[in-house]
């Protein structure tokens, strides 16, 4: 379907020397337009099945699925009404493969055709910035850490939960000053999976590792708590979002023996954790969200939650903190909400969400150190069109007035 | 001849312009047989507080209708059609023939028939003493279908939903819990008027609500005109702020600008298409006159409602498509006074009124200036963002519009010369590249909104991903334009794909009901949608026909070429 026989940097052929020059050929394929409409088009139908896709599964598992790979299944199912079961997959090329191949065609199309006359200087900043826009994104799918910090008000935090990310942590104490933290990633609980390292103080069988769960009072009528699995949420927890709450239920065997120790239920619904004494030492073992502790602390003094009158209606969301930073030196208080986030020491805090009854704030907390790169590239893209839009308008109105004049 | 030329335009303009003057100062609620006497312009400027925003009580009436009814207007007892006010003041005042107005909407089958009701096509509506009889099992039915999660709810416990909550909603209206009719003073907060019911000692807004409400039923006129009238002083003394929005509001109202507006694109195509059989200059200048003329009527609809709401054009999916309309509007009028052969003229027609069409489509869910949720609650971004991308939408449409019309006029009639259309085909070229520059600029600017709102440039939010749809097609036009790979009729035809994707990314992402920019859900528009959707793949389809087997381009000798 690609030829390159169209492509106009094809140089006015000098009669017969019919030796195929096969490195150009391929640079010629490269940086062919036809080859940028295709990529443009696939590129299309990936973000649309990755759009259909969010109906089931949460934002994050797509975004990993469909724009951060190099190939992703795309099962028949997301084309159909959810009701009728359809079996199947199809391979697509992924974010990572569209996007790098767009990048080369991209950069040797503008090595190929570089020119920087009065016509042309439009697309060069044009494709210059949208370069800038691809490599940051890649650069915060690669750097960005999100995570979140719930306080309460009147109390402070100085630590924030990676919600996407929940770990399995066995928490011994070591003396009274210092506790030994042995986590197991969510990428290793997968339903069925034997795990057994060295640094744990027991192999674990994973018997199911629910994505999102909630929970439910045991239907036998017995004291405690059953999980059940119910579909992902969109994990972005903007005010309307949910997130998912994992929850794991795990059988424990003794070191590197077939000896149960027992089978726990475990979730980041439970407040507390499992005590468990293994070999004379004592153990807490709990589904947690990875946390990120930082050298200052948040002290909320405040959380409104404001409605218009007679609705229930939210006009406004609002954190009122103080920044307590004894290493600089830094006691000054602040206000966040929507819209006006916080930014301190390369984090970015943002009103996120609230506790159920009010009284709390959530902060959505954003490490990202490539955030200002969109921002010049949006400018950069935006004078490279004017320009030459600008041009090829005010040519073709040049062009009209010189055929009515004479 | 030339004098005709001159003044047919302005003799066509000029009477648009009575028309809609007529509308501007007619007595609205005229002399109706049904209350004769009775001033109800008075009471329906009362300003009351419903869903945290302040309004006449005229658009609290039309709103709820709207919600119950699905129509601005009911019939009365000999099938005349009365003004929602007046449903409102016989529902408030408990008069007797509120209960017998036909305007609960029941469409499906299976919900009439639990209702033990008989269809009742063209009309579709039934009357409170109608339902009552059945309450009891609607009440039954419809706490079982809550019970379901909501994916699991079909399409009748959908239906059965909504009629409990219309027969809710006026239950609400008729025990005074809406709207918020009494001022506190010194609050923000308003009181519903069955808060001070059985007091004795009655605010001077409780009594007056409750006199007014009184001689209405009664039927003295003069009596509920003194009380109405003197409450309204009232009010402009100890709530000034509220004037003279309101009354503004209920003027908006009664003129139906937009409506008015619709009607007057109607004309301009007609105009035109009439242009191109006979006496084309006077009649395609007249054309050009009525679509300028709406354009005021259109324009200043707009304003009226950004100083209603103290807000930029677009807060919400019904602004979005009337600012579209307008964009799109502006941009055919342009074209036409550059190009000067009606292509504009008509292109600015067919938009305007398919987004009117489709914005009056979208206000079913009630008040159409609702208040805005806290993330939206920003003047700056709604004014940058939210304009810019629904400006790029608005382009994309009107390419894909003028690629449906070529099309469609060179494969069916034989009025396409290559003239015009090479013409037609480089004003499509431009705007697609309008469309390009908002839509990238707005899409990027949402970017930059939502890493200042919740700190992520990009999240794959499926809002998101549409508008960079957008974005990626009108590139793709552009490349595939540059590259050689689509001449006139590719361009075209891929123009007319772009119609799809917009609509998807406007609409149907909409329905997905996932992500955060899911504020517009909507539920029967999913088979609008679909109808668009396959309208533009017919047209697609027939304009893969190489072009010398179009209509106008086959080599006939009889095929006479007429300049358009």
């Amino acid at each position: 379907m690609i030829t390159d026989q169209k492509t106009p940097t094809t140089p006015p052929a000098a009669p017969p020397p019919p030796r195929p020059d096969y490195s150009k050929k391929v640079l010629d394929f490269f940086g062919s337009l036809e080859l940028t409409v295709w990529l443009l088009t696939l590129s299309i139908f990936l973000i649309f099945f990755g759009t259909l896709a969010q109906v089931d599964q949460g934002v994050w598992t797509v975004v990993k699925d469909y724009f951060r790979s190099f190939v992703v299944w795309v099962d028949f199912q997301i084309f159909f009404p959810r009701d009728r079961l359809v079996p199947g997959n199809f391979p697509f090329p992924g974010g990572w493969s569209l996007g790098g191949l767009l990048l080369i065609n991209l950069v040797v199309a503008h090595l190929q055709r570089f020119n920087l006359s009065k016509q042309k200087i439009g697309l060069t900043v044009i494709h210059a910035g949208l370069i800038l826009l691809l490599v940051g994104e890649g650069l915060t799918g690669i750097f960005a850490k999100e995570s979140h910090m719930s306080i309460d008000e009147g109390s402070s935090s100085n630590y924030s939960e990676d919600i996407r990310h929940p770990e399995l942590a066995f928490v011994e104490s070591a003396d009274a000053e210092t506790d030994l933290v042995t986590v197991i990633p969510d990428s290793r609980l997968r339903s069925g999976q034997l795990i057994s390292d060295p640094r744990l103080p027991v192999d674990i069988k994973v018997d199911r590792y629910f994505k999102n769960s909630v929970m439910e009072p045991n239907p036998d009528g017995q004291p405690g708590f059953q999980a059940r699995q119910v579909p992902e949420v969109s994990g972005t927890a903007s005010a309307e979002g949910g997130i998912d709450m994992p929850s794991v239920l795990v059988t424990l065997y003794k070191k590197d023996s077939t000896e149960e120790i027992g089978a726990f239920t475990t979730s980041v619904w439970f407040r507390s954790s499992h005590q468990l004494e293994i070999d004379g030492k004592n153990y807490a073992m709990s589904l947690r969200f990875a946390r990120d502790y930082k050298p200052y602390s948040l002290y909320l003094k405040e959380f409104r939650f404001d409605r218009y009158p007679g609705t229930e209606i939210p006009k406004n969301f609002e954190s009122n903190v103080r920044i307590l930073d004894p290493e600089n030196n830094v006691e000054r208080d602040v206000r966040i909400w929507m819209n006006n986030p916080l930014r301190y020491r390369g984090e970015t805090y943002y009103q996120a969400s609230y506790k159920p009854d009010e009284t709390g704030t959530v902060l959505q907390v954003v490490n990202n150190p490539s955030w200002l790169i969109p921002y010049i590239s949006c400018v950069v893209v935006t004078l490279g069109l004017l320009l030459q839009f600008g041009f090829s308008l005010s040519r073709t109105l040049k062009r009209r007035k010189k055929r009515i004049t004479p | 001849m030339k004098r005709f030329v001159h003044t047919l335009p302005w003799l066509i303009v000029a009477i648009c312009l009575l028309a809609l003057g007529r509308s501007l100062f007619i007595e609205p609620y005229g002399q109706q047989a049904l209350y004769p006497g009775f001033d109800l312009k008075a009471f329906s400027q009362t300003p009351v507080l419903h869903q945290g925003r302040h309004q006449p009580l005229d658009s609290f009436a039309r709103n709820q209708l709207k919600v119950i009814s699905e129509k601005q207007v009911y019939r009365g007892p000999e099938g005349e059609k009365l003004p929602a006010i007046y449903w409102l003041a016989e529902v408030m005042s408990g008069a007797e023939a509120a209960s017998k107005r036909r305007i609960f909407r029941i469409e499906h089958d299976d919900v009439l028939s639990l209702m033990a009701l008989e269809p009742r096509p063209g009309s579709l509506r039934y009357s409170l003493d109608e339902i009552l009889p059945k309450y009891q099992e609607l009440v039954q039915q419809v706490s079982r279908a809550m019970q379901k999660p909501e994916p699991a709810r079909d399409i009748v416990d959908i239906q059965l939903i909504r009629l409990y909550n219309r027969v809710d909603l006026y239950r609400q209206i008729m025990s005074f819990e809406a709207p918020l009719v009494l001022p506190q003073p010194g609050k923000v907060d308003w009181l519903p008027l069955n808060s001070e019911r059985r007091d004795l000692n009655l605010t001077t807004a409780a009594n007056a609500w409750q006199s007014s409400l009184k001689h209405f039923r009664s039927g003295n006129a003069e009596a509920f005109n003194q009380t109405t009238q003197n409450y309204l002083q009232y009010l402009q003394k100890e709530q000034p702020q509220l004037f003279p929005r309101t009354e503004v509001e209920q003027r908006f109202n009664l003129v139906e600008p937009f409506y008015q507006a619709m009607v007057l694109f109607v004309l301009a195509f007609l105009l035109s298409v009439f242009s191109w059989m006979f006496w084309g200059e006077p009649l395609s200048r007249s054309a050009f006159g009525v679509v300028a003329l709406s354009l005021l009527i259109f324009t200043v609809a707009m304003l009226v409602r950004m100083y209603l709401q103290g807000r930029p054009p677009v807060t919400n999916l019904y602004s979005s498509a009337i600012f579209a309309g307008w964009v799109a509007v502006i941009l055919g009028l342009l074209l036409e006074w550059y190009a000067k052969n009606g292509f504009g003229t008509v292109m600015a027609s067919t938009t305007g009124f398919s987004a009117l069409f489709v914005a009056h489509n979208l206000a079913g869910e009630g008040d159409t200036l609702e208040m805005l949720q806290a993330v939206l609650d920003t003047n700056f971004w709604l004014a940058t963002h939210v304009t810019t991308v629904t400006m790029g939408y608005s382009a994309s449409f009107l390419a894909g519009f003028m690629g449906i019309f070529l099309v469609l006029a060179g494969v069916l009639s034989n009025k396409l010369t290559p003239q015009f259309y090479r013409q037609a085909s480089g004003m499509l070229y431009g705007t697609v590249a309008f469309a390009l520059l908002f839509s990238f600029v707005g899409t990027v600017l949402g970017g930059i909104w939502a890493d200042q709102s919740w700190g992520r440039f990009w999240g794959w939010d499926p809002k998101e991903n549409g508008a960079v749809m957008i974005v990626l097609w009108n590139a793709i036009i552009l490349h595939a334009r540059w590259g050689g790979i689509a001449k006139k009729r590719g361009i075209a035809l891929l123009a007319i794909g772009g119609n799809i994707i917009t609509a998807w990314s406007w609409f149907g992402t909409n329905m997905l009901g996932v992500g955060l920019h899911s504020y517009g859900f909507m539920d029967k528009a999913f088979f609008a949608l679909v109808a668009f959707v396959g309208f533009n793949l017919l047209v697609i389809l027939l304009g893969t026909l190489p072009e010398e087997k179009w209509r106008s381009f086959r080599k006939e000798p009889s095929a006479e070429k007429v300049q358009v």
